[in-house]
């Protein structure tokens, strides 16, 4: 079930009335029904999957109880392997076993045998990496000692499920969520109003700006020798204003939701495009995937800490694996490479911390200054994006040669479905400005109570709705399902 | 939870409103659009008394077969009814139900598994035809979503007209009103050079399909009109035939036995190297364009039943 769908506008209010009927008292009653509603929303795409869901859920609950009674540190890490093994077994089995058979056969052809293999026909379930990763937290957390493993297997079947952020994220930790499923929830107007608010502006970024830049950026990818290299140039801009309105757009519709629910996810994206360099961007870009990685591999590895080699093994280390999180391709595994590159010499300089405040925050504009550096990392990260779109490594190196020719200069030549260039280079100035206001707040509408009479708010809203409505696209499937 | 509500339900009624106000706007249809080419279909089909050949299909049919030519060497007048498998099965099928007359030969060619198809372009035919109203139906909820559907686009047009005023409209240089010759048949992509991507690639489902029974009934009306009605495999590219081979077999053996229809090719009567497609895996170039005429003679010559019936036609 997309959020952009008509059966999703027909679920959640369903799921929401039912789940505020239920006495507040009785949360076991509401974690019965959040799993319930959470396995319909799952079982919508593929029933088939809910098994390895619950499979997944049980192995790590169990575990869980085990490494609570398990004293001996052999006996411990014996069970934390495990659990380390079956988690990434399976996401390994559907994500990347084709990619390796691939491999292993082009090795071959390669030494000049020609290796007679097939890749299997295997399905990647919906949202595996993400809570793969949200368990797997769990399990390293009981694990360190830092939580309890829990006693309640519904409490901690719901919170692995949780309909609004199952798959694509937030990646929330145990620490974080897992306690709420057994506070009780009240419901809170001004939250759900907030929640509702978020939705909104998510669906505004989804439907309007991404699947909008997508009918401009498909066609180019599909074929960029059809096009001059100003198109593509324009194509890698419009791809990242996509995937930033997708997945953030998907990412503030989750938070949203879950406040509906009387739940309060982590902030996943605070506005990436204002970053002023590429360490700023990594901090703003997926926090909940970057900050995963950066708990549960930088920092055992030894993070920053060590020799220069040690140093730049872990940064390459990091952004490799982060790639290879999104795909088994070798595009993305360069994309990561890229980051790595663009990051070290910060790194090595010692100016990878520079910038932790928001950008021209006593002021309303930036300096000249600052907005040349928030471009110059937005250019980098749009030219790395090129690899992330890009279908195989031969295409990316087709897109940058002709990128890079003489017909970057010359006119060109775009066409989306349904919106023209201008319009849509009007919706994103609209969200980059509402953007720019709110940036020191969790979403840019946050604080909007605060800048605004209800008269204005209300037609802030209904102008959205409006435009969602004229200009949104046909639901498009959110592009981090894939990952 | 109250007021919340009530402020949801305000804020969704307001919306409602707006939404209802912008509806009630003049809807314009686009200009030049392609699914008006029907019009020009059925004002030959009117004019022409029978016996004739008629071609219905999905577009397959409007771009892989030279009418002109067949009108010649059969010596009977064609109307080609093929527009776009968009229409669906059904639309398509009840067009030739309502457009045969005693004494006429017709050719069905749905495309594989063809569906019900989308309902907006059916609602497009029908704000250019009229009639079209008797060749589909649509529920109360899909004309709501219909109604949305187009103050949706009108408004985005208005808009966006607005700001471009000066400038002409795009007009798809292959799909357009205009697309089509006399007998029905799309011109337009005569001469040009085929584009870079062959789009419409999918892997075929095996599936009970729905078409047969409507094609059944379709056969009860030809008896009782006195109407020869065959059915025709579509043109296909070949790497999409050789991909999906099992399936369309399968297919072959459950019409050979279910279809009241005579067949009167094979599937691989009218599969074509790929460089004879023009922009999908349906859609023949000029020069596979002139192939399948000649392989479709061939077969209409050869068939015992499509023979006769074309010389009784041509004996009237």
């Amino acid at each position: 079930m997309f959020f952009n769908s008509i059966d999703f506008a027909v679920f959640l209010p369903l799921v929401f009335a039912a789940y505020w009927l239920i006495p507040r008292q009785r949360v076991a009653w509401q974690n019965a029904w959040l799993l319930l509603a959470s396995m319909v929303f799952y079982g919508w795409w593929d029933w088939r999957f809910l098994g390895l869901i619950l499979l997944s859920t049980g192995i790590d609950f169990v575990i869980g109880q085990q490494l609570s009674v398990a004293k001996a540190p052999g006996k411990r890490k014996a069970l934390l392997s495990l659990r380390l093994i079956t988690n990434l077994g399976i996401l390994g089995f559907f994500k990347y076993c084709n990619f390796f058979i691939d491999n292993y056969v082009s090795a071959f052809s390669l030494l000049g045998q020609e290796l007679h293999v097939t890749g299997l026909a295997i399905v990647l379930p919906v949202g595996i990496s993400f809570y793969t990763f949200q368990t797997l937290s769990y399990t390293i957390d009981v694990y360190r000692g830092k939580l309890a493993p829990t006693r309640d297997p519904l409490a901690f079947a719901a919170f692995v499920s949780f309909f609004p952020q199952l798959v694509a994220g937030p990646i929330e930790r145990a620490t974080h969520l897992l306690p709420q499923f057994f506070a009780q929830r009240k419901f809170e107007m001004q939250a759900a109003i907030m929640g509702l608010r978020q939705i909104l502006w998510g669906l505004f970024k989804k439907m309007v700006i991404a699947d909008n830049c997508a009918t401009f950026v498909d066609p180019i990818f599909e074929n960029p020798g059809g096009h001059p290299g100003s198109s593509l140039a324009i194509g890698a801009v419009l791809f990242a204003f996509q995937i930033y309105g997708d997945f953030s757009g998907y990412s503030d519709i989750a938070i949203g939701t879950a406040r509906l629910f009387g739940f309060r996810l982590k902030q996943n994206f605070a506005y990436p495009y204002f970053s002023r360099d590429i360490a700023e961007f990594w901090r703003r870009w997926h926090i909940s995937l970057s900050t995963w990685f950066r708990d549960y591999l930088y920092i055992p590895l030894g993070g920053s800490r060590g020799g220069r080699g040690q140093q730049i093994r872990n940064v390459f280390l990091i952004f490799l694996v982060s790639g290879f999180w999104h795909g088994a391709n070798w595009t993305f595994l360069i994309w990561g490479a890229l980051h790595a590159c663009f990051f070290l010499p910060q790194l090595l300089l010692g100016s990878n911390r520079k910038h932790l405040g928001v950008v021209a925050i006593d002021r309303c504009w930036p300096s000249v200054i600052e907005a040349l550096q928030m471009l110059g990392t937005f250019l980098l990260t749009s030219l790395a994006w090129i690899f992330f779109r890009a279908r195989s490594l031969s295409e990316a190196s087709a897109y940058f040669q002709d990128l890079f020719s003489v017909s970057l200069f010359a006119s060109p030549s775009l066409r989306g479905k349904h919106t023209d260039l201008p319009f849509l280079g009007a919706f994103i100035l609209l969200m980059l400005l509402m953007e720019w206001l709110g940036r020191s707040d969790r979403f840019a509408l946050e604080q909007l109570n605060n800048w605004s009479q209800p008269v204005w708010r209300w037609s802030f809203y209904v102008l959205l709705a409006l435009l969602i409505f004229i200009f949104g696209e046909n639901a498009q499937q959110f592009i981090y399902f894939q990952f | 939870m109250r007021p919340f509500v009530i402020k949801v339900f305000g804020f969704l009624f307001l919306l409602a409103v707006i939404a209802g106000a912008l509806s009630l706007l003049p809807h314009q249809s686009s200009p030049n659009d392609y699914m008006a080419g029907i019009v020009q279909k059925h004002a030959r089909l009117d004019s022409i008394p029978g016996p004739r050949l008629l071609l219905a299909a999905g577009s397959n049919m409007a771009f892989g077969v030279n009418s002109p030519r067949l009108e010649k060497e059969l010596d009977l007048p064609v109307v080609n009814l093929a527009l776009h498998a968009g229409l669906g099965y059904q639309f398509i099928i009840n067009e030739l139900e309502q457009s045969m007359d005693s004494g006429d030969i017709a050719l069905l060619s749905l495309e594989y598994f063809l569906n019900d198809g989308d309902p907006r372009l059916r609602q497009r035919t029908e704000e250019h035809f009229p009639p079209a109203a008797n060749y589909h139906e649509l529920s109360l909820f899909q004309a709501g979503r219909l109604r949305l559907e187009n103050t949706r686009t009108q408004l985005r047009q208005w808009l966006q007209g607005a700001v471009k005023k000066s400038r002409p409209p795009r007009q798809n240089p292959i799909y357009h009103q205009s697309a089509f010759n006399a007998q029905g048949d799309i011109v337009s992509f005569l001469g040009k050079e085929n584009p870079t991507l062959l789009k419409g690639r999918e892997t075929v489902f095996f599936r009970n399909w729905e078409a047969i029974e409507a094609m059944n009934r379709l056969a009860a009306t030809a008896q009782k009109k006195q109407v020869k009605v065959f059915f025709l495999y579509p043109a296909f590219a070949e790497s999409e035939y050789a991909k999906n081979k099992k399936v369309i077999a399968q297919l072959d053996g459950v019409l050979k036995t279910d279809l009241q229809l005579e067949i009167i090719n094979r599937p691989e009567d009218f599969v074509y190297p790929d460089q004879l497609f023009f922009d999908t895996v349906y859609h023949l170039n000029e020069q596979g364009r002139e192939r399948r005429t000649s392989d479709l003679l061939r077969i209409l010559r050869n068939q015992t039943a499509s023979r006769k019936a074309l010389e009784q036609a041509v004996a009237r």
